[in-house]
């Protein structure tokens, strides 16, 4: 492996997932109230600003509220999209039995549909973390950001779509299981109505909601209450993406070759979403506005725990690491992110792992 | 005409649903206390009795989209116990317009009835599901009824009684309530004040503590030469009889009874059986595909579905992407990964990671 992480044994890789099990047990045997009351928190927190956010929209005449209402309502969407969507689809609340923080039936207020997501995201991406061929989440298909991914001219533009596609990183994780490369142009959204009605369907709702709907009962405030919902849309779009490719595409983070995925033990399987993430640091509320995704290592190596239990587990998740010479890859948010950036001009260029 | 008004009513509720959806209309009803909701069936505690220490009753007030309930019928309740969910089947013990009352017997490791009978408060919430059960008043409407409770199988039976104290009964009502000690039985006071006050209702207490024992050392219920016997013998061609305790109970009532009387009914609390050996066959009730299988105990039970021809989905089989999960109602499962046993209900149940040890109801 890399200088990050040591090479262990077979025995020494069953040992480290076995103490990453028995940290895992130790905090499943405490769920339960303090848990609902965090996550009813959330839901609150989501419901409140995003019904300040819009009422606050809908009188923008007044001023400094069309400012106030983005805002808030950005701040709504950050929430409901990453600290309570997000986790909920996981299936770390389903214990609670309550049908609208259920694991298979959430709906997110976002453009891309939940069960989408859990094809994607909790299965291939979670499953098979970083492993070619398998999660399409390494670069999105259209980032490179590893030497392992293959070199095309296309990437030398990278260093600039990439920053535009932060934009619109919603439309990106939306459109993720559509295939561009056989329909192109507008026959694609022939296509996409056909074969992906459900994603089409929700699609239109989002649009209709926030650029129609909203609008239109804000009466004259139509134009600022339009334009205050798309500006909150791209604000969530920018953040999930500075979080979420801060997540696995830092310097130290690894990719692992096919192969790996036959090698399905509890050991293998913790080894590689240590080696493959990386965390954030920084305060409760950081935590709570990354959906606890500051807390990769710990997400990926349960995700079917209650997010607010990440950090009372990285510190014992950060000793087994450490014991094992496995890098715990974590830091500031700049830093971080300053070493995706430098990925993506590095690997637009077609360097290779023995360039 | 029609088709516009239906258009116009399409589009009006797809605006309703974008404006307020169902899970931020319930969401606002929850955080202003009200007990409305768009779908779901959910109640209120009212009142909350104890009846004895080891006895607790519930008034529940149910929303509007609860159905309601006929005495003698039971209702799948739910609530939170320390955050998670758990599911029990009561019968109700008393219905007023709207209102119903359950009521909880602590049995012993039961969380639920613990639960209840420790922490149950007026202004709880509980999520209710559509009541069932056939015994209802209005099979012994027309005929003398026979009514045997053993335990906390009352309860079916007082709502009953309940019903025809405030409506009207012509025809006899015999009632037989055994338990432990009359000092353990719910509502012994109330039917005592019952037969005080309506002439159609007679009713015996049977302490089982006093009781001579069958074989297998379990009471004997009828002592076949006492005179109350004799006497209840002789009635019982024109009864329509109805028995409601555990297993055992209702096995003995019903050699007994059965044969005699006009009509039978029964119904009892089933403890659930363990499968003997690792391997032996545990049945899979499907309620969604509407059949079920069997399965080897012990054999993770994912894979034992998809062998068996269930059509389940699935993606990481480790526990962590949550697509096979589904809700489990009833059945022991044990986790594969620590060897712990999964007795409640619970809506996110992985079969990827459990085995059954139990005969099990699965909503898939
Ligand atoms: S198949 Fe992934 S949780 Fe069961």
């Amino acid at each position: 492996m890399t200088t990050h992480y040591r090479v262990l044994s077979e025995a020494e890789t069953e040992a480290f997932g076995a103490e990453i099990d028995a940290v895992k047990q130790r905090v499943k045997n405490e769920i339960g109230s303090q848990d609902v009351r965090y996550i009813k928190n959330v839901q609150r927190a989501v419901r409140y600003f995003g019904l300040f956010g819009r009422l606050a929209l809908v009188l923008s005449f007044l001023s400094g509220f069309w400012i106030l209402g983005v805002a808030l309502l950005a701040l709504s969407k950050i929430l409901d999209n990453m600290e309570l969507g997000h986790n909920v689809i996981h299936g770390q609340f389903d214990f609670m039995g309550d049908k609208h923080l259920n694991g298979k039936s959430y709906e997110w207020d976002i453009l891309g549909t939940s069960n989408n997501w859990r094809q994607t995201h909790n299965f291939k991406h979670h499953t098979y973390t970083n492993i070619q061929g398998f999660d399409d989440d390494i670069g999105y298909d259209i980032i490179r950001v590893f030497p392992e991914q293959k070199w095309s001219p296309w990437y030398l533009l990278q260093p600039l779509y990439s920053f535009l596609f932060a934009f619109v990183f919603e439309w990106g994780v939306a459109l993720q299981n559509v295939d561009f490369k056989t329909v192109k142009g507008l026959a694609f959204l022939k296509s996409l109505k056909q074969k992906n009605p459900e994603a089409w369907k929700k699609m239109k709702h989002q649009l209709l909601k926030d650029y129609l709907l909203f609008p239109l009962l804000a009466g004259p405030m139509f134009v600022p209450v339009l334009l205050g919902n798309m500006v909150a849309n791209v604000i969530r779009s920018v953040w999930t993406f500075i979080i979420i490719f801060c997540g696995h595409f830092t310097e130290k983070t690894v990719v692992f070759p096919p192969e790996e995925a036959q090698k399905t033990s509890n050991g293998h399987w913790y080894l590689r979403q240590v080696r493959s993430s990386s965390n954030i640091k920084g305060s409760f509320l950081f935590h709570v506005l990354s959906g606890n995704l500051s807390h990769q290592i710990e997400h990926h190596l349960f995700p079917d725990i209650p997010a607010n239990r990440y950090a009372q587990l990285a510190p014992d998740v950060e000793r087994i690491c450490r014991k094992y010479g496995q890098t715990y890859n974590t830091g500031r948010l700049s830093r971080q992110f300053f070493q995706v950036v430098v990925r993506i001009w590095k690997y637009a260029l077609p360097i290779t792992k023995t360039a | 005409m029609v088709t516009v008004m239906n258009k116009l009513f399409v589009a009006l509720r797809a605006v309703r649903d974008m404006v307020l959806p169902e899970s931020v209309y319930d969401f606002w009803c929850e955080e202003l206390g009200l007990l409305a909701r768009r779908e779901q069936q959910v109640a209120r505690a009212v009142k909350v009795v104890s009846e004895t220490p080891e006895t607790v009753s519930i008034w529940l007030k149910p929303n509007r989209n609860f159905k309601g309930v006929a005495p003698g019928q039971h209702v799948n309740v739910s609530f939170l116990v320390h955050g998670h969910r758990v599911q029990r089947s009561y019968s109700v013990s008393h219905v007023k317009g709207r209102l119903f009352r359950i009521t909880a017997r602590k049995v012993e490791k039961g969380k639920a009835s613990s639960f209840l009978n420790n922490h149950a408060h007026k202004g709880m919430i509980f999520q209710l599901e559509d009541a069932y059960g056939d015994v209802t008043v209005s099979h012994f409407s027309d005929t003398p009824a026979l009514f045997l409770a053993g335990g906390i199988g009352i309860t079916p039976i007082i709502s009953m009684l309940e019903r025809w104290a405030v409506t009207f009964r012509a025809q006899p009502v015999q009632l037989v309530y055994w338990g432990k000690r009359a000092q353990d039985l719910a509502f012994v006071e109330r039917l005592k004040k019952l037969a005080a006050e309506h002439s159609w209702f007679e009713f015996k207490l049977l302490e089982t503590e006093f009781l001579e024992r069958n074989a297998d050392g379990t009471p004997k219920l009828f002592a076949e030469t006492s005179a109350w016997f004799q006497e209840l013998t002789e009635k019982l061609p024109s009864f329509n009889a109805f028995a409601c305790g555990n297993d055992g109970f209702v096995h003995q009532i019903q050699e007994r009874i059965a044969p005699w009387v006009n009509q039978f009914h029964f119904e009892s609390f089933t403890p659930l059986v363990f499968a003997g050996e690792p391997g032996a066959p545990v049945q899979i009730n499907l309620t969604r595909q509407q059949r079920s299988v069997f399965v080897p105990s012990g054999m993770n039970l994912l894979s034992a579905l998809e062998k068996a021809g269930v059509r389940i989905s699935s993606g990481c089989r480790r526990g962590t992407c949550n697509t096979c999960s589904c809700k489990k109602v009833s059945g022991i499962a044990v986790n594969q990964s620590d060897n712990r046993l999964h007795e409640s209900s619970d809506s996110g149940f992985k079969p990827c990671t459990h085995s059954a040890l139990t005969d099990m109801t699965l909503e898939l």
